[in-house]
């Protein structure tokens, strides 16, 4: 046995405590390498500081993969076509943000309860008529919108949802003077679809 | 600790010393075959794909290689994969097949009298097949109540690439053990109207444009010899003689 062999030796049954898989891929490497010069000897020790600094490690790696996965089946809510309606002002035709609240006909719950905003997005069904009452500024005005549904499609991790496609808005005339059908076109990226024009009656008599 | 701080002094030490030593660095190895013939094998890391991917996903796989030329070895690879998804919104379940083709380099060359076989590898594969899904039953939920639906069976062609880097050492004589890493890009899907394909057997889930994959493979080298090839050993044999 050559001299730094025997050195070899001595060192390496002095970490009988060592991993079993560290000390079989000391093994491969002493089989692949034979041990037969200094530069191996080298590459060995180097080795094994690695493989007792990744056997440090996997513990912490082991950890995050866990939390990783752990993750995975989280999914998504499928988003939803909404008719956006931005209101005015029929005498100057500016923006106006009247105080809102919104229920659909049929619907015993409100979509939306006394907020003051000048837009508002509505949901809309599968049936191709849906109704709305809007009370702007304490006066009640009832919306209807007639559209086509298209089935869509997101993700299977996510969902399904529908598009629209707006085939005439109408309205009683209380608050509301008139109806601008700009876009008929309901995707899951709201923008304009609708203006509406409101008058500056209060609802309110004055003696 | 005080192991380890003993293991660089004399890590250091050593390499030190031995700088001289290395400076005569061993000749380059001449190219050389690393297999004489077909080696076949499959991937263990198949049927436990649902503990790294969403869902439920398994199946199996197995693949060959051959050495066309010292270091370039032409791959086939072939399986099979189920995947079922359920949702709060989605109940979905698809299956198919899968083909791939390509080529790997090896990127390892290490002296011919070591007669090492192990290969580190840079490959490119194409990858197609056919694939079936399935939506069971989904649901819409809004302000105006839920609607639901499901949608029959429809059937597709997927084909995509594959970058793949990884290893193979062989551990017993003939048997060799590997892993590898790939990265996934769809080329296309066959269209299906509603609802597009999601699944692609083999690739994945088309949710983003490229998937990463992870293969475990245990491989065997068939012990004949296709076209008379001189392994490493044997070329160092045949010179010294």
């Amino acid at each position: 046995m050559l001299k730094h062999q025997k050195i070899y030796h001595r060192h390496f049954y002095s970490f009988k405590t060592i991993h079993t898989l560290k000390n079989t891929c000391i093994y491969w490497l002493i089989y692949k390498l034979e041990a037969q010069s200094w530069a191996n000897f080298n590459l060995i020790l180097i080795f094994d500081a690695l493989i007792r600094y990744i056997m440090r490690k996997i513990f912490s790696l082991v950890l995050f993969t866990l939390a990783f996965m752990a993750c995975q089946e989280v999914y998504k809510i499928p988003p939803q076509s909404q008719v956006q309606i931005r209101f005015y002002n029929s005498e100057t035709e500016d923006g106006q943000a009247p105080l809102l609240s919104i229920k659909g006909v049929n619907n015993d719950s409100i979509w939306m309860s006394g907020i003051t905003t000048s837009s508002v997005v509505l949901p809309l069904g599968t049936s191709g008529k849906d109704q709305f009452i809007l009370l702007i500024d304490s006066i009640t005005d009832v919306l209807e919108i007639n559209y086509t549904a298209k089935l869509d499609y997101e993700s299977m991790s996510t969902g399904f949802y529908y598009d629209y496609n707006i085939q005439s808005v109408r309205s009683s005339n209380n608050k509301i003077d008139f109806i601008n059908l700009i876009d008929t076109v309901v995707i899951d990226s709201a923008h304009e679809n609708i203006q509406i024009f409101i008058n500056n009656n209060t609802g309110f008599t004055s003696n | 600790m005080k192991i380890f701080r003993f293991l660089l002094i004399i890590t250091l030490a050593s390499l030190a010393i031995s700088t001289k030593a290395e400076e005569k660095k061993p000749p380059k190895a001449e190219k050389y075959w690393h297999e004489t013939g077909l080696r076949l094998g499959f991937d263990v890391s198949r049927p436990f794909q649902s503990y790294w991917t969403k869902g439920d996903r398994w199946g199996g796989e197995v693949m060959g290689d051959l050495e066309v030329s010292p270091d370039v070895f032409v791959v086939a690879e072939a399986g099979w994969e189920q995947f079922k998804m359920k949702q709060p919104h989605v109940d979905y379940s698809s299956n198919g097949s899968y083909l791939r083709l390509g080529v790997d380099y090896n990127l390892l060359h290490v002296p011919t009298e070591k007669n090492d076989k192990s290969t580190l590898y840079f490959g490119l594969r194409y990858g197609f097949g056919p694939s079936s899904q399935t939506v069971n039953s989904y649901s819409i939920d809004n302000y105006w109540g839920t609607s639901s639906g499901s949608f029959a069976k429809q059937n597709y062609m997927n084909h995509w690439g594959e970058v793949v880097f990884g290893m193979k050492a062989e551990v017993l004589k003939n048997l060799y053990l590997g892993w590898n890493v790939r990265v996934k890009f769809l080329f296309g899907q066959g269209d299906t109207g509603m609802p597009p394909a999601y699944f692609a057997a083999g690739y994945g889930t088309n949710d983003t444009n490229s998937n990463f994959d992870f293969n475990y493979t245990i491989m065997y080298s068939l012990p004949f010899n296709i076209g008379k090839r001189h392994s490493a050993e044997e070329k160092a044999q045949l010179k010294s003689e």
